[in-house]
């Protein structure tokens, strides 16, 4: 059975709790290290900071409206993380059963060097290895 | 108390609210305030009183013409909306007992943006930043550093409009979420997914911003 968009939001989540440009990035990063080919996966576009899918946005919110996943209120306007709730552990927990070794191995390693990046490290990282996916980026000139 | 923003890009104008209103009661509600007139024009309003706009609202959605170009429908919409007014006015009550503003922008082959008032005097404006509601003084004194930019491409003219309104939302009473985009031609409403893309791109960009502050202060 192959995983939904909501089961890799999940299993980048069991890795590390993360805010959502890291999320973004990271499930950039898992289909572009997948040589850009996993079915039914996000379809990514290069945005104003790079890749984006708005459908991981959407997905986001399906995942909190539902109680898999929770963000804390925060006071300033900042990129706050996001954690798995206990619902969300158990389902994924479920989507990590269903889930090739391999795939597993790309998720952990993407979460574990993004994880501690600051935003513009992250960007520099992505850009790096997709250069492709930065045309449009209003921060190209600033990441080095 | 309302902030409703115009910037014109390159082929094409964004408008941008804040997303809170007051009923008649002193209740702060969510509220919709830019609305869709054809698939050329979209309009938005900043009044003291939300029953005025719905009034309004109901009044341009029944319109057999609304189809036409603002330059056709412009003296219709002067006479409707001190119509509106009058409709809702109370006789015994002498004093004006709403007060509005309404900005109409449209792009068939130029931009054209359309300023009236609760009386329906009306007038056009220059093909520039134009701001309506309380929250102005704030938006134009962050526009002004902007202000010697060459029109902006449409993507970046709507990053502009959101990271204005979010910070006057920030810093003026009244004036709130949800922020609303739109963008002309044609007249679409952005989802709230392309929302939250402008919203992390203007985190972005406060990042970015904060990371230089600190590298100068370090260096």
């Amino acid at each position: 059975m192959s995983l939904t968009k909501k089961d890799w939001i999940l299993l980048v989540l069991k890795q590390a709790s993360l805010d959502r440009i890291h999320i973004m990035k990271a499930a950039f990063l898992i289909w572009h290290r997948s040589g850009r080919n996993i079915p039914d996966y996000f379809e990514f576009i290069p945005y104003l900071y790079g890749p984006c899918s708005f459908e991981v946005y959407s997905v986001l919110g399906d995942l909190q409206t539902d109680g898999f996943i929770l963000q804390p209120p925060h006071p300033l306007p900042r990129w706050v993380n996001y954690h798995l709730t206990d619902k969300g552990k158990r389902e994924a927990e479920q989507a990590t059963k269903r889930t090739p070794h391999d795939t597993l191995m790309v998720i952990g390693q993407v979460c574990k060097e993004i994880s501690h990046l600051g935003f513009f490290g992250l960007l520099q990282r992505v850009y790096s290895e997709a250069p492709d996916f930065a045309v449009n980026s209003m921060f190209k000139g600033m990441v080095k | 108390m309302t902030l409703i923003l115009v910037i014109p890009s390159k082929k094409g104008l964004v408008m941008a609210s804040d997303g809170q209103a007051t009923t008649p009661g002193g209740i702060k509600i969510t509220y919709k305030k830019i609305h869709k007139l054809n698939d050329y024009c979209i309009w938005g309003a900043a009044s003291d009183n939300v029953l005025l706009v719905e009034r309004v609202e109901e009044r341009i959605a029944a319109l057999s013409e609304k189809d036409k170009s603002l330059q056709t429908l412009c003296s219709t919409l002067c006479d409707l909306i001190p119509g509106c007014v009058e409709e809702l006015s109370i006789p015994q009550q002498p004093s004006q007992p709403y007060a509005a503003q309404f900005v109409f922008v449209e792009y068939r082959d130029n931009p054209r943006i359309l300023f009236a008032r609760e009386n329906g005097s009306a007038d056009w404006r220059p093909n520039t930043i134009f701001a309506i509601g309380s929250g102005v003084p704030f938006a134009q004194a962050l526009l002004r550093k902007y202000q010697f930019l060459e029109k902006l491409d449409l993507e970046l003219a709507k990053v502009l409009a959101y990271k204005i309104v979010a910070e006057t939302i920030e810093v003026t009473e009244g004036v709130g979420p949800p922020i609303d985009v739109w963008q002309l031609p044609p007249a679409e409403n952005l989802t709230k997914e392309q929302l939250t893309g402008l919203e992390d791109t203007c985190t972005g960009l406060r990042e970015a911003e904060i990371e230089m502050f600190l590298k100068a202060v370090k260096s």
